[in-house]
């Protein structure tokens, strides 16, 4: 059985280039590309009016996004490898600091926040992990190393209590935040990994790359509990819906599905253009339909919205 | 944060390397008869002088006419030094002036570095023991710079031995004019022996202990045309010949003589550019500036330039960053005929592939002062970009393949993600530069953190050179 989603509008050139991460809070999707430029659009309103850019805000472009799920803060990573936080006040969203990783520019990669804004963790280019206090001056509190592979991805459970990475060598990492340790080395995907989040509930562990299939791993257990096949091509993007039933993933062919977690199948495939998608998410629940934004290389937003039924 | 040279030179870019010919073969001051004989052995090139030794130096050859001026600005920097030793000032020194590096990271602009350090002195004796190699070597000489710390890498002693090198050749100015040697003789590839001119990699092996490598070489004798204002030609210094050409061209000398090159002509040696006033190209729709000399080989197998369905063209390769003669030659193939022809590149989809792109079309950073004479701004770009590594990936892979599996396609480096996060932070790659579509695939290529080498276009049907064709096609309809 499969599920229908209509596109109900698309933001023509949101920006002048390759939009590369997408982040969404309870009013909002913030959208960032290779320009230096962060956009604020509403999603209240039925045609996603602008309500803020961000100007300069990263100089070489800024490749992830990652918001609180409060929806008051969110933060940015550029390609120079700078890191910004920003704090909505009074419905206007401001600088709130920068990360500064005592190494060279350039090596913080994928970037999460956690559920109130205070935790950042960051993967970087050789491999480290590391987590920021962002209340009283950024400090940085952890530092997880891993064998040295390239850190392409990461993700921070609801509850804070772990942070997941996935690497280019295929490597899959969940630490305990409380601990400061490793807790499970996931086996499973050889190839490169691109994308893991956490499920609402933080139960589940989901991970996807250049295999092309998305791993579902139990995170209390640290096994793999299903594969999700179907993609053809690298995925790089991956997202939870509020409920944890549906999982939402984006790859370089321009593909956009949606999986059922309890079915453990695709139900919905969508394709916009042959151009990737570097970013998918879930939007806020409106009334009973769920919905979810795309975005990339064709430079635009599109948005879908589940069709109701009869 | 303070840029090292070495660095900055990497990351920028265009060096120029040169070919590991054989230092025999070239520091050789005999006229090797069996080299002549295989110029004048065909292979369809016509008005070719079979000894060209013969011809008296003639001031045709605009380079080799040894400016007196030139000669004196050398032997005025010589004794200066020797004044003050005489005079015992307990320093000696020598000013040189650094070239500029535009476009340098934010890092580095914040560091205190005024205009005016564009001058610097190399002065001894000097206070920093570690560089003693050059002392001893030289007898005298350390280096010292109070300017930056990547500045410690010049020595005197080597500037000044350039200098020598340099001044020999001027002075012992008996041209003699070479032109085009053919080449992939059953000897292999002919270097044409070098009277006077001295090559980078003559220099490097008067000397090769006090220099250590080429590139120290190739980085003074720059800074040296620098200081003086000229071009590095003028100083009688010329880089080992090494791009390669095919197709049909009629170059006209300096003193009115042409030669004729025909598509049936083995790939030639781009060589003594100085000497060609002009290249007619005829019939000519488009030129391809291929990276990678296996490529090059490739294309010109199959004779790309005399049966594309694109029309007739001109392949050329540097092997790698070009050479000035290399670009020199393509600037004018760039504006000799009218219509003007499409010109094209093809490279790696990695950060040296566009910086090698960026050398032929905007000019290497490393020789600002002679950019203007060399530069190809209407060059574009055909592949490979990244979209081919999509048609790469889903095309001939099957799904359950191994994406390092697919020959061509690597995972960046380090040094290639610093390199093209550097790129972007340059000029033409800035989010307002000119050249936008550079910007966004080097974004892309960090994003997917992936370079693809031309090779990957090998394995589409049909080969590379259809997938040229076909681009070719599309890009002139």
């Amino acid at each position: 059985m499969s599920k229908q989603y209509l596109t109900t509008h698309t933001i023509d050139n949101a920006h002048i280039t390759d939009i590369f991460s997408l982040a969404v809070t309870p009013h909002q999707i913030i959208s960032a590309s290779g320009s230096s430029d962060i956009k604020i659009y509403s999603t209240s309103e039925p045609d996603f009016p602008i309500a803020q850019t961000l100007t300069a805000a990263h100089k070489l472009g800024v490749h992830h996004l990652a918001a609180s799920k409060d929806g008051h803060h969110f933060a940015s990573a550029g390609f120079a490898g700078d890191v910004k936080l920003w704090r909505l006040e009074e419905a206007q969203w401001v600088k709130n600091g920068d990360i500064v990783d005592g190494n060279k520019a350039g090596e913080i990669w994928a970037i999460a926040l956690s559920a109130e804004g205070q935790y950042l963790a960051a993967t970087s280019v050789d491999g480290r992990i590391n987590v920021w206090d962002n209340v009283g001056g950024c400090k940085k509190i952890r530092e997880f190393e891993t064998k040295g592979s390239f850190g392409m991805a990461i993700d921070l459970s609801v509850d804070g209590r772990y942070t997941a990475s996935g690497h280019e060598n295929g490597g899959v990492y969940v630490f305990n935040n409380d601990t400061g340790r490793l807790l499970h080395s996931l086996p499973g995907l050889i190839k490169a990994v691109r994308a893991v989040a956490f499920s609402p509930a933080g139960k589940l562990l989901a991970a996807a790359g250049d295999a092309r299939v998305i791993a579902l791993y139990d995170v209390a257990a640290g096994e793999q509990v299903a594969n999700l096949s179907g993609h053809g091509a690298w995925i790089f993007s991956l997202d939870w819906s509020d409920t944890g039933e549906f999982l939402l993933s984006g790859a370089y062919d321009g593909k956009a599905k949606v999986w059922s977690i309890d079915r453990r199948e695709c139900v919905a495939t969508h394709t916009e253009t042959d151009k990737t998608v570097w970013s998918v998410k879930w939007l806020p629940k409106t009334g009973r339909n769920e919905g979810f934004a795309t975005a990339g290389a064709n430079r635009g937003i599109s948005f879908y919205r589940e069709a109701t039924g009869g | 944060m303070e840029v090292g040279l070495d660095d900055t030179e990497m990351l920028l870019g265009p060096v120029e390397t040169y070919p590991n010919a054989l230092p025999a073969q070239e520091t050789s001051t005999n006229v090797d008869p069996r080299r002549l004989s295989s110029t004048s052995s065909g292979d369809g090139i016509t008005n070719n002088t079979p000894i060209e030794s013969n011809k008296p130096a003639t001031p045709a050859s605009r380079r080799r006419a040894a400016d007196p001026e030139i000669i004196q600005k050398v032997e005025a920097v010589v004794q200066q030094i020797v004044r003050s030793l005489q005079q015992e000032e307990g320093k000696v020194w020598i000013s040189l002036r650094s070239r500029k590096r535009p476009g340098t990271s934010p890092s580095a602009q914040s560091s205190s570095r005024s205009p005016a350090q564009d001058q610097y002195k190399l002065s001894f004796p000097g206070e920093t023991p570690e560089e003693a190699w050059r002392f001893s070597t030289a007898g005298l000489v350390e280096a010292v710079c109070s300017r930056t710390s990547s500045m410690l890498t010049c020595s005197p002693a080597v500037v000044l031995r350039i200098l020598e090198l340099i001044h020999e050749a001027l002075v012992n100015d008996a041209v003699v004019s070479k032109r085009w040697a053919n080449m992939r003789q059953p000897g292999g590839i002919f270097a044409v022996s070098m009277l006077t001119v001295s090559r980078c990699r003559n220099i490097y092996y008067k000397d090769p202990e006090l220099f250590r490598s080429q590139k120290v070489v190739d980085r003074y004798v720059d800074i040296l045309s620098h200081t003086f204002g000229i071009q590095r030609a003028a100083l009688n210094v010329t880089a080992a010949a090494k791009g390669l050409v095919a197709g049909s061209f009629t170059m006209t000398f300096h003193d009115s003589s042409t030669r004729s090159c025909n598509g049936a002509a083995n790939a030639i040696l781009i060589d003594d550019v100085d000497d060609i006033r002009s290249v007619d190209i005829p019939n000519v729709l488009w030129i391809l500036v291929v990276e990678k000399e296996s490529t090059f080989r490739t294309l010109d197998s199959c004779k790309i330039h005399e049966n594309s369905r694109a029309g007739k063209g001109i392949i050329l390769t540097a092997k790698g960053y070009p050479d000035v003669s290399t670009r020199v030659f393509l600037r004018l193939l760039s504006i000799s005929s009218h219509p003007l022809p499409s010109i094209y590149a093809l490279v790696d989809f990695d950060p040296d592939g566009i910086s090698i792109m960026s050398t032929y079309k905007h000019g290497s950073a490393n020789l600002a002062h002679e950019n203007a004479h060399v530069r190809c701004p209407t060059l574009r770009w055909l592949g490979v970009k990244s979209g081919d590594l999509n048609i790469a990936i889903s095309n001939t892979v099957p799904f359950d393949d191994d994406a390092d599996d697919i020959k061509g396609l690597l995972r960046l480096s380090k040094r290639d993600r610093k390199k093209a996060v550097r790129m972007l932070d340059q000029g033409i790659c800035e989010e307002h530069g000119v050249e936008q579509e550079w910007r966004r695939e080097l974004q892309v290529m960090l994003m997917v953190s992936l370079k693809a080498e031309m090779e990957i276009l090998s394995q589409r049907p049909g080969g590379i050179e259809r997938w040229v064709e076909d681009r070719l096609c599309e890009e002139m309809s």
